[in-house]
């Protein structure tokens, strides 16, 4: 693949902690851990599905009631950074991918950004109004 | 007193030495001077011993970029004001393999660029040349405009973390440029490059750390540009297998 | 060179970031805190399980943890890579996407009441 050199030259290896080296470098590593915690969190979420499925109405009572525990809710409350930190990031990243053109103008990347925004806004607002009172 | 500001110039001389070090160099501080001006006072007035590649000095043919104070940057647009009174260190390229001083190698991108067919190839050649011209609608060219302005600096792959890891990663810039001939209605060529650019060491390599697309003079998107190409892969990828005569 | 199959993983891969964007925060409130502090009791805990017993929101539920588990999976894949993780790369996508597919066929499973 890459041509042999003919001359002698020097290999700059890279840092194995490049990733800290940068502020920008840093940031993306954690853009691509937050999909541990969203993944963690869907695995709290099969739990909910298994008891739903499976248990009783009382056991599903109590187990419903440790949902406002302390524990409980310092978990939700750092899967919920992460979940946060994901979608603005991953909204903020969307016009680079869906490139519009009207004619020969393309369609301002905040556009897009917003739309992704709003399509956001109301698809978290369905999920609560749903959630709480259906 | 005139005022002066110190360069901290990398220097890799392999007649004398396998050992790369740093040689400080004290230079005249003017306010409309670029690092490349100190670079060449450097070379003309205290060590004519040092290398580095440079010719327009005004952002056009992208081969004096260097790391200045570890960010790739053109050193023809990178003001002494910026960094004044701290020294200003000079480092080659990273990423590339360094052949003497500021120096770097350059052929794996080179290589690169030819495997990835960086040039026009029309859909079907006119019948006599001088017959007449392909023509393109000012909407048509608004598709590849952006990714046509680069200008082959190499500071997206200094930028790229993959391609330090992997330098095999067709990178940046040749997957840009293909993307620019790809989106371009006198082409033909899409199939023959996505054999090169949908490999596994094309686009799929990229996780868009995206500083490719921040380094960037001349505002190309790179990282735009591979994201882009991962969609339209992966979409045809799909649409072969769903209706397989589609294509 | 020829065109890679990675399309195979990047399609879950993609669906995975736009639906764990869209959705999870909003289900992080809802379980974490809105739900708990707002309807606590038995009477919302009876409603809750009837809504999750219900065929749509299964599938919902479903979709939400297959596609973030293959976000999951492909993004770790290329962290390990990214961290300096060279060798047994074969051996890393097959953990890596093969702990999406089990979480799958598992959800899958728990819905239908099949486990």
């Amino acid at each position: 693949m890459t041509p042999e050199p003919k001359t002698k030259q020097l290999i700059r290896p890279m840092s194995p902690t490049w990733w800290l080296e940068k502020p920008a470098y840093t940031n993306f590593m954690i853009r691509d851990f937050t999909s541990v915690f969203i993944a963690a969190y869907c695995i709290f979420l099969m739990v909910v599905l298994c008891k739903a499925m499976h248990s009783d109405a009382a056991s599903f009572q109590a187990f419903y009631a440790s949902w406002g525990s302390g524990f409980s809710k310092t978990l939700h409350l750092i899967a919920l950074i992460f979940a946060a930190y994901h979608s603005i990031t991953f909204f903020n990243l969307t016009p680079r991918v869906i490139v519009v053109f009207k004619g020969e103008e393309k369609v301002p990347e905040s556009t897009i950004a917003l739309a992704h925004y709003g399509l956001w806004a109301v698809v978290s607002l369905v999920i609560i109004v749903i959630g709480l009172w259906v | 007193m005139s005022k002066t500001i110190t360069l901290e110039v990398f220097r890799y001389q392999p007649d004398q030495s396998d050992e790369p070090r740093f040689q400080s160099y004290t230079v005249p501080y003017r306010e409309d001077w670029v690092v490349l001006d100190a670079l060449n006072y450097i070379k003309d007035q205290l060590d004519g011993t040092l290398s580095y590649r440079w010719s327009c000095r005004m952002g056009v043919c992208g081969s004096c970029g260097m790391m200045v104070n570890g960010t790739p940057k053109l050193t023809c647009a990178a003001f002494l004001k910026d960094y004044y009174p701290k020294p200003v260190k000079v480092e080659p390229l990273t990423n590339f393999p360094v052949l003497r001083d500021l120096v770097v190698n350059i052929d794996d991108f080179m290589h690169k660029m030819k495997e990835v067919k960086t040039w026009l190839i029309p859909k079907k050649e006119l019948p006599m040349a001088g017959s007449g011209e392909y023509l393109q609608k000012p909407e048509e060219l608004a598709q590849y405009k952006q990714f046509s302005m680069c200008i082959n600096c190499m500071l997206c792959y200094a930028a790229c973390p993959v391609y330090g890891m992997e330098p095999e990663f067709i990178g940046p810039a040749a997957i840009a440029l293909a993307q620019r001939y790809n989106l371009d209605s006198r082409d033909g060529a899409k199939d023959e490059r996505a054999e090169v650019i949908f490999s596994g060491e094309g686009i799929w390599e990229c996780t868009f750390v995206g500083e490719c697309s921040v380094v960037c003079p001349k505002k190309v998107d790179p990282a735009g540009a591979i994201q882009q190409a991962k969609v339209q892969a992966t979409k045809e990828w799909w649409l072969g297998w769903i209706m397989p005569k589609a294509k | 060179m020829a065109r890679s199959n990675e399309p195979l993983w990047w399609g879950p891969f993609s669906a995975g970031m736009m639906v764990g964007a869209l959705c999870v925060p909003a289900l992080i409130l809802l379980t974490g805190f809105l739900l708990p502090s707002l309807k606590p009791g038995a009477d919302q805990a009876n409603r809750v399980q009837a809504l999750i017993q219900s065929p749509l929101t299964r599938i919902f539920i479903v979709a939400v943890i297959s596609l973030s588990l293959f976000h999951f999976a492909h993004r770790f894949r290329y962290v390990l890579f990214d961290l300096g993780v060279k060798g047994g790369k074969s051996l890393v996508a097959f953990l890596c996407y093969g702990s999406a597919i089990v979480g799958t066929a598992l959800s899958i499973a728990i819905a239908m009441r099949w486990i």
